[in-house]
């Protein structure tokens, strides 16, 4: 197949353009933040009204048909090693020592908090990970390869690989209990908790009941709504009334959403793919035409020294042979001179004595 | 240009720095383990004169000034047995006037005009407080190595504990100043205390300062707390509170066992280490302050000439000024500034340049601890009180019903004007009505009777005795809720506290711990007729029936700390189902 010029170019253009492009709009972290789609739901746990008693543990395992745990949900004892999600648990409680707080313990409920720009559908190349319009953040196997890109890219560790199924292995996390929501039913954990201690609403809505709960006790709170900015802002919101990182939340992810950190190294992939080639071949090119007009020019140059070189020499020699010529014709005439010369004083002396006739 | 080796080189080179910074943060931090400082504990001091001159060339010196005090008593008793005149008292390292010690560390050894050890440099004059900041840096240091050093030695020759003298033996770094050190409180206990071993000579401690004379005075009536002239920081002349506190208790304490009187304490643990502050004696009840101060007041504007009481738009607060002297540890807790009364300083007029705080707000303001409101607000927050008390708005003061209780209406009783002037009989005459109904108000657990006009009676007959709450008869049996009993607890609370029974003004009130948000009734609108669905988007504030039962059951147990039931044992309230 025979490629014309003009197509070519049209190419190279398209590829460039695409790059720049790709820049600017890798999926959804343009230059304007986004603060998820309008009306998108999420929850507020406010850890000083959860009681620590794992109902909502139970009500996930329940709702998504999980395996039961070795030891019951009643069992509180298990808050004493600090748990994390896995694929059998997509939300688990941990307990945590409160300094100088009443009862002195302090709750932290763990499970994915559907970021607005979540990390692992940017990290994931076959669009397994999907926030949907509901504010899940919805995975669908059937594209899955199990690359666990997911499980890396997640700044909160929480995707979980099922390492247990050898044939179908799938990524596991919490859904926000996204195929009720569709049903119109809460999410499992919501649902049960007796304190109200997750509220699920509107993130808009929990953000103006989080800031309200802090503005009419401050004393009972940090001021501070952790996930309305980190890493871009969560649907999952939380309210403490401990410092977070005295319940084991990360305080140093900033408010940049993970898909900005990564869209400027990401955005310059096809650009290195489609245009290096190119240039590294018309680089390749230019140095090779380099190479054989430099050849070309010293081998011209070389001539015309070995020419100048003999003209010169001629000239030379010729000057040389000039100059003995002269000098001989020069020798000649001095040697004459100078015996005329000797001649005509002798001939004095001798008119002196005796005219000697010229 | 860089061939690629230097690029790596000085990539190696920066690594191995990074490492370096990383690996050695403060490798001699382990004090607790140093030969010098085996156990510090209180009575450390940080010699920071050297502050002012910048970064140091080694870390600075932590004094342990308990361990020097000690050793020179037990060298000033051993001075006594052997008849020896060589004085080891404080002066071997404070400068002292004749009278007191500096507190301020200043040498009068090599530095002063005295020579000799003990001697006092400058007899009968003030001591050069400023000394220190004034000298040269080298010569300061060498004050101190000089001194410290020629002690040390002295001492070592007489086969004695030796004082470290090389240099890395007093500048050590890392070493724990002092842990917990409690700033020291006088209150009114310990006041009393003194003023009874001062055999009421006020003018041992107290006194004020002539400006034009420039020398210290006693007025006899205007004493007043020392913080109220000594700041944290000295002023002018006016020497900082640690300053001044350290030298006139600790100068005193020194001198009276000599006087043959119970001392105070002179080590640093003795006034700083919590230990050793509870074990200080506690007056209980401390007898009255004579200061000839109220028994009761009226809270009201500066009166310009001879206004009348008319004047003012709300009606005048009594106040009890006797009973609020019992509740607060010192005088300094509402008279934060001088003794002077309130609107001395807090004016209801226009105010001159909006930046003074106005009468109304300086008794309203809640979150400052000197305010009505503010100190009442943290009253709240005690066990009895918070169970009902975490909820119910603080900063408001709840309903328009509770101003009146401070503004009361004025009596229409007429009397002849005695001694203590008009206003104060009258304060005390309408507080005593107040004490009166407050006491009628009381809870007889038999029959409650009230007498707020406009608010119904209550008698224990009204209250129901037991509530059943069935909404999560799904899966539990129906919760059995001890209702009286739980109205009887909240009404001893109120009983025991004069300030509740002042505020809660009808027994509706007691109700409205739990019946909240709804005006004060009889029969008050029970929890399902307002909770109900969660999560209504028309009502987002207001939590769902199953949260408000468990939040208003939980927070207040965990707040009047009711350790049973456990919140996270469901059977403590709810019997389970049989074949559930």
């Amino acid at each position: 197949m025979s490629v014309s010029r003009r197509k070519f170019i049209g190419w190279m253009g398209a590829a460039g353009i695409g790059a720049t492009i790709g820049r600017s709009s890798a999926w959804g972290a343009g230059n304007t933040h986004f603060t998820g789609h309008p009306g998108s739901f999420g929850a507020l746990y406010d850890n000083t009204f959860c009681i620590g008693c794992r109902k909502c543990e139970e009500a996930c395992h329940h709702v998504n048909e999980l395996p039961e745990p070795k030891q019951p949900f009643a069992d509180l004892t298990v808050l004493k090693k600090k748990r994390r999600t896995d694929a059998k648990k997509f939300t688990v409680m941990n307990r945590y020592d409160a300094v100088g707080k009443k009862g002195g313990v302090a709750y932290r409920k763990i499970q994915c908090n559907h970021c607005l720009e979540p990390a692992c559908a940017s990290a994931c190349f076959v669009e397994a990970f999907k926030k949907s319009k509901s504010g899940a953040v919805v995975y669908d196997p059937s594209v899955c390869v199990g690359c666990r890109y997911c499980m890396v890219a997640c700044p909160f560790e929480i995707p979980a690989y099922e390492y247990d199924n050898a044939f179908s292995p799938e990524i596991k996390k919490c859904t926000m209990c996204h195929p009720r929501l569709e049903k119109g039913l809460l999410p499992g954990c919501v649902e049960i908790c007796p304190t109200q201690a997750l509220t699920f609403g509107k993130r808009d809505d929990l953000l103006k009941i989080a800031r309200n709960r802090i503005m009419k006790r401050p004393e009972r709170y940090v001021d501070h709504i952790y996930g309305e900015h980190e890493m871009g802002g969560t649907s999952w919101l939380y309210l403490s009334g401990v410092p977070f990182k005295d319940v084991g939340m990360r305080e140093d992810l900033g408010v940049v959403p993970a898909p900005k950190l990564t869209s400027g190294a990401l955005g310059a992939v096809p650009m290195v793919v489609s245009l290096w080639p190119v240039l590294l071949t018309g680089m390749y090119a230019i140095t090779k035409r380099k190479e054989k007009i430099a050849q070309r020019e010293t081998e011209a140059a070389v001539k015309e020294a070995v020419a100048l070189a003999d003209e010169a020499s001629a000239v030379k020699l010729s000057a040389a042979l000039k100059k003995a010529a002269d000098d001989t014709k020069r020798t000649v005439e001095k040697e004459v001179k100078k015996a005329i010369e000797e001649t005509r004083h002798d001939d004095a002396l001798g008119h002196m004595e005796e005219p000697v006739e010229k | 240009m860089k061939s690629d080796k230097s690029y790596l080189a000085w990539a190696g080179i920066f690594f191995a720095a990074g490492l370096f910074l990383l690996a050695s943060p403060r490798v001699h931090g382990n004090a607790k383990n140093h030969p010098t400082f085996p156990s510090q504990g209180f009575g450390s001091v940080e010699i920071d004169a050297m502050d002012v001159f910048g970064e140091l060339e080694r870390p600075k010196v932590v004094f342990p000034h308990d361990r020097h005090t000690l050793f020179l008593e037990k060298k000033r008793k051993e001075g006594e047995e052997k008849k020896n005149d060589v004085r080891n008292d404080c002066a071997v390292c404070h400068m002292s006037d004749g009278q007191g010690f500096s507190a301020k560390f200043t040498w009068s050894r090599n530095m002063g005009n005295a020579p000799g050890m003990g001697e006092t440099p400058n007899a009968g004059q003030t001591p050069d407080t400023n000394g220190i900041k004034n000298k040269e840096k080298k010569s300061l240091v060498d004050m101190y190595h000089a001194d410290c050093i020629a002690c040390h030695l002295e001492t070592a020759v007489e086969n004695e504990t030796k004082g470290p003298v090389t240099c890395g033996g007093c500048h050590v770094e890392n070493v724990p100043v002092q842990g917990g050190r409690e700033s020291f409180d006088f209150d009114k206990s310990l006041h009393f205390r003194h003023v009874k071993a001062n055999e009421n000579k006020c003018e041992r401690c107290h006194h004020q300062y002539d400006q034009t004379k420039k020398t210290l005075f006693y007025a006899k009536g205007k004493e007043g707390s020392c913080r109220y002239c000594h700041k944290e920081e000295k002023e002018e002349n006016r020497s900082s509170m640690r300053q001044a506190s350290h030298s006139s208790c600790v100068g005193c304490h020194i001198k009276a066992p000599s006087e043959n009187k119970v001392a105070g304490p002179i080590l640093c643990a003795g006034c700083h280490d919590p230990a050793a502050l509870e074990k200080i004696e506690k007056l209980s009840p401390v007898p009255r302050m004579e200061m000839k101060q109220p028994d009761a007041v009226f809270i009201k504007k500066k009166e310009k000439g001879n206004e009348s009481p008319k004047d003012s738009r709300m009606n005048r607060v009594p106040f009890n000024h006797k009973a609020h002297e019992q509740y607060n540890e010192s005088c300094r807790v509402c008279h934060h500034k001088d003794l002077a009364s309130c609107s001395t300083c807090h004016s209801q007029d226009a105010p001159k340049d909006g930046k003074e705080i106005r009468l109304e707000q300086a008794m309203h303001q809640a979150g400052a601890t000197q305010s009505c409101v503010g100190c009442h607000d943290s009253i709240k927050k005690r066990d009895d009180c918070a169970g009902c008390h975490w909820s119910v708005s603080t900063s408001k003061g709840g309903d328009a019903d509770s101003c009146v209780v401070c503004h009361m209406k004025p009596l229409k009783e007429s009397f002849q004007d005695e001694a203590g002037g008009y206003d104060e009989k009258m304060a005390r005459i309408m507080m005593t009505s107040r004490e009166k109904r407050n006491a009628a108000k009381r809870l007889d657990m038999g029959e409650i009777k009230i007498a707020s006009p406009g608010l119904e009676t209550i008698r224990l007959s009204d209250i129901p005795e037991r509530t059943l709450i069935d909404s999560a008869a799904d899966k539990y049996k129906p919760v059995d809720f001890p209702h009286r009993k739980i109205v009887l607890k909240l009404a001893e609370a109120v009983n025991k506290s004069p300030l509740a029974r002042s505020f809660h003004q009808g027994d509706q009130a007691l109700c409205m711990g739990c019946h909240h948000n709804s005006p004060a009734a009889k029969n008050p609108p029970g929890c399902a007729e307002c909770h109900a669905r969660p999560f209504n988007e028309k009502n987002m504030f207001r939590p769902g029936l199953k949260a408000a039962y468990h939040i208003q059951c939980m927070e207040c147990h965990k707040a009047m700390k009711i350790q049973t039931p456990v919140s996270t044992n469901c059977v403590g309230c709810h019997e389970e189902k049989v074949g559930n």
